[in-house]
This record gives C-alpha cells, structure tokens and sequence, in this order.
C-alpha cells in the first residue's frame, strides 16, 4: 500500500472509532478522483455485521479558487443542507484537529454516475434525462428555502460587489482578454439589484450530480456555497460548459430553459426573472473563464504542475465564444 | 537544404501514437485520462504549427483596423483592452463585435474544433 494511503488508514479508521466507537474499523479504503482542492477516499466502516459505504474528502492544503469554502464549513453547509430534506449525501462526521488529518468531512458514499459526458448522451439515461430538468428545479427551490439562520456564517456579497472581486482577481494574472474587459463593462451596466439573501449552492450543474436511470439522486460539492439571490444558481446550471457538447439542451445538456422556469415557478412560488438569469449566466461563465486562467497560472507558475492545467488554460477560447453568444443573443434568453 | 525528416508534424503524430498506445494502462483509470489530456494536447499543438501564423496575422490586421493603427499583436490586444475598459468602445460597436466573434471563432478552430459554440457559430 502506498504511504499516502496506509497513513490515511490509520488516522481514518482512528476518527471513525473515536465517533462509532472501538469496534468500527474500516476496509477497502481506496481513492477516487483527485479533485482541483481535495482528494476524495471511498471506504466501508465496519462494526460487528454492519458495513457502511463511506466517502472522505479532504483538504490537500493547494490553494482555492476566491471565495471557496474551507472544507469544515463546506462540511457543515451539507450537514444543514442534508438536515433540512436536501438531496445530498449525509454528513457522517467533520474532521478536527485530533484526527491528524487536517481539514475535511466523512459522508455517507452515494452509488451513481457522476461524469456529465455520460449523462446526457448514454441510452441507458434516457428516462433520466426526461426526468432531471424537474428535478433540478424542485431541489433548487428547496435549497433556496433553507432557514439562513440554520447555517455557519457564509460570504454575502452584493452582485455588484461580486463583479469587482472577479475582475480583480482576472487582473493579477495581468492577460489582457478584450471579451472579458467587454463581458465586466456589461455585469457593470445590467443593474440586477440586490435580493433577500438565500442560501445559493454556487456549483450546481451537471458534473456535480449523482445520477441513476431514475434520474437525479442527490446534488454534491458544496465548496461555493454563499448567501445571495437564487437566480445564480439558474444561471450557472445553463452555462455552456457544463452541456457537455449538447448545446442545443441549456439546462445541463439535459434540459430546456422553459422547462426549467416553468418547474421553479411551481416548486419555489416566486417567478423566474430571465434577465436576471441571463446577468448570472454571464457572470459564471466570466467566472469560469478567470477559472481557466487560474488553472493556466498554476501550471505556468509550476505550482500544479499537471497537465490537466495546462489543457484547461487552452479552454479561454471556448468562454470567449460562449461570452459573445450570450452577450449578442445568439443564447436565447428563454 | 531544409530540416531533416521526420518533420516537426511528423514527430508530432509519432509521439502521440506512443502516447496512445504505450502509455495509455488499460488498468490504470488516473492515468489513462492523463495520457487522454496529452494526446489532446498534442493535437492542440499541431494545429497551432499549421494555423498559429495565419492565426496571428489575421488577428493583428483585424486589430489594426479596428484600432486604426498598426503594431504589435500584443499591444494592439492590449490597446483595445484599455479602450474597452476605458468606455471608449462597446457592446454598441458592431465592428468590435463581429472582430471579437472572429477572432474566438479563429482561436477555436486551434484550441477545439470540437467545441459545440464553435460547430455553432461555423454553421452560422
């Protein structure tokens, strides 16, 4: 076994006896994928008869993108998320700092597929495909209704505010990008306004689903959480990048706009406004394009030096296009 | 008498055929997407070798006409990055638009012919 992995098995299976008492011990620990800023490990915790599938994800100690969530508070969004009857895995325990294994949370480990290229083009997710641009939109009203008071504290920035952070942060890698200089002068003139602030997921898309042929089953990452208006969550579902090559379907690869809307309207009881939909659809793929400028930075500063890095710096083209699209109409708004 | 064979295409192509065989583990999942991502960057850099030129061309002389003025790529770039940070052109100006629309078209067809938004806008 590598270093890595027996050390995790230690001090994992020493945080498990600690909260399911001196006979839980753990098997087939294994990782799955590195994520950008933590690495996830899959194992079952065993007590006499009982075997529970569990996942640990922790903190590598890389740095994060901005206002990315440390993983204790991330851990205890999904807690009060999971409280409050969201589909997401169970929080089995936070990691403290006697588990010796920094930062990070155990959750209950969910069976399904997660990988967007397989969701919206496999036969044997057609049926789920029909179901999950509903569902989305009733699981988003629901995390848009949680009692703000039942959460840890959570960045609560104007959109206006927000807009300048990003710009910002864009500056320090001192590329100049006109269709980003044009895309900020846009976010700067739509005037959206401020909303009563709701709990926003901040990454809800295609890619952090856990999906079965019955469709959705449970939404994960919950590293963007904020407080902020609810729109932004609708906006960053439609963005292009995360169709997954099926364009034609805004919603995920999956789904339709109308749909979509329709679906909020009735689960959340408060209309859709697409403007402000469209406004948030551009900041997140702004977003996502300083995102690939930050994942070119860090590999040309040798600070993660994977290739991966280097081919998503090269994906700064595909936001620029999906910037004008939206900035020209070629996106409908509806 | 000009560089020997195999050309730098060539190599290229001899590379990423290793790339594809040799160092793709069948039971390896973290790694064969590694050699997926080097495959895929070796075929974004030889279309940079066949376009990069023509690419670079095209942008600085669409730059110069928007601009008025001849240069460098890169300070007509950030020329028109401080005009448009300084207000003194926008979303109004068709010119800026359909150069811009250019310009991400040409630099696609570099990076990822593939992309859905890029099949989009060459129907168009």
């Amino acid at each position: 076994m590598p270093e890595r992995a027996s050390e995790v098995q230690e001090r994992l299976a020493a945080a498990c006896r600690r909260r399911h008492g001196p006979s839980a011990q753990i098997a087939n620990l294994k990782p799955l994928s590195a994520g950008a800023s933590a690495e996830t490990w899959r194992f079952d915790l065993e007590r006499g008869t009982e075997s529970l599938p569990l996942v640990a994800q922790l903190f590598t100690g890389e740095q994060q993108f901005a206002a990315a969530l440390d993983k204790r508070t991330q851990g205890l969004v999904q807690q009060a998320a999971h409280r409050a009857g969201i589909a997401t895995p169970r929080i089995d325990f936070i990691l403290d700092e006697t588990d010796g294994l920094g930062e990070g949370f155990v959750a209950a480990f969910v069976p399904g597929e997660t990988l967007g290229q397989r969701i919206v083009r496999d036969d044997r997710y057609t049926e789920a495909r029909d179901r999950m641009t509903g569902q989305c939109a009733r699981l988003l009203a629901r995390i848009h209704a949680v009692d703000v008071a039942a959460l840890p504290p959570l960045p609560c920035d104007p959109p206006a505010d927000m807009v300048e952070k990003l710009a910002e942060i864009h500056d320090r890698y001192g590329v100049r990008i006109p269709v980003f200089d044009l895309a900020f002068q846009w976010l700067r003139d739509a005037d959206v306004g401020e909303q009563p602030p709701r709990l926003v997921h901040g990454d809800f898309r295609n890619g952090n689903f856990i999906v079965d042929e019955s469709g959705l089953v449970c939404v994960l990452d919950w590293e963007a959480a904020h407080l902020g208006d609810p729109m932004e969550d609708l906006g960053w579902l439609c963005m292009n990048a995360w169709r997954f090559g099926r364009i034609e379907l805004p919603v995920g690869g999956f789904g339709r706009r109308d749909a979509l809307y329709a679906a909020y309207e009735e689960a959340a009881r408060v209309p859709v406004d697409p403007v402000r939909v469209r406004f948030w659809e551009v900041f997140g793929t702004l977003k996502w394009g300083v995102i690939c400028q930050w994942f070119s930075h860090q590999f040309l500063s040798g600070e993660v030096p994977r290739l991966e890095r280097a081919a998503i710096g090269r994906r700064v083209a595909e936001v620029e296009l999906d910037l004008l699209d939206l900035l020209e109409g070629v996106e409908p708004c509806r | 008498m000009p560089l020997n064979r195999p050309c730098g295409t060539e190599l290229l192509a001899a590379v990423r055929q290793w790339v594809q065989t040799v160092a793709q583990p069948a039971n390896d999942e973290t790694r064969a997407y590694e050699a997926r991502i080097a495959a895929n960057l070796l075929d974004i850099l030889e279309r940079e070798l066949t376009l990069g030129e023509r690419f670079a061309a095209g942008e600085r002389s669409g730059l110069a006409a928007l601009l008025g003025r001849d240069g460098p790529l890169d300070e007509l770039n950030f020329e028109l990055s401080e005009r448009i940070r300084r207000r003194e052109i926008g979303i109004g100006n068709a010119p800026l638009l359909a150069h811009l629309r250019r310009s991400a078209i040409a630099k696609l067809e570099i990076e990822n012919p593939r992309y859905s938004a890029y099949r989009r806008a060459r129907r168009a």
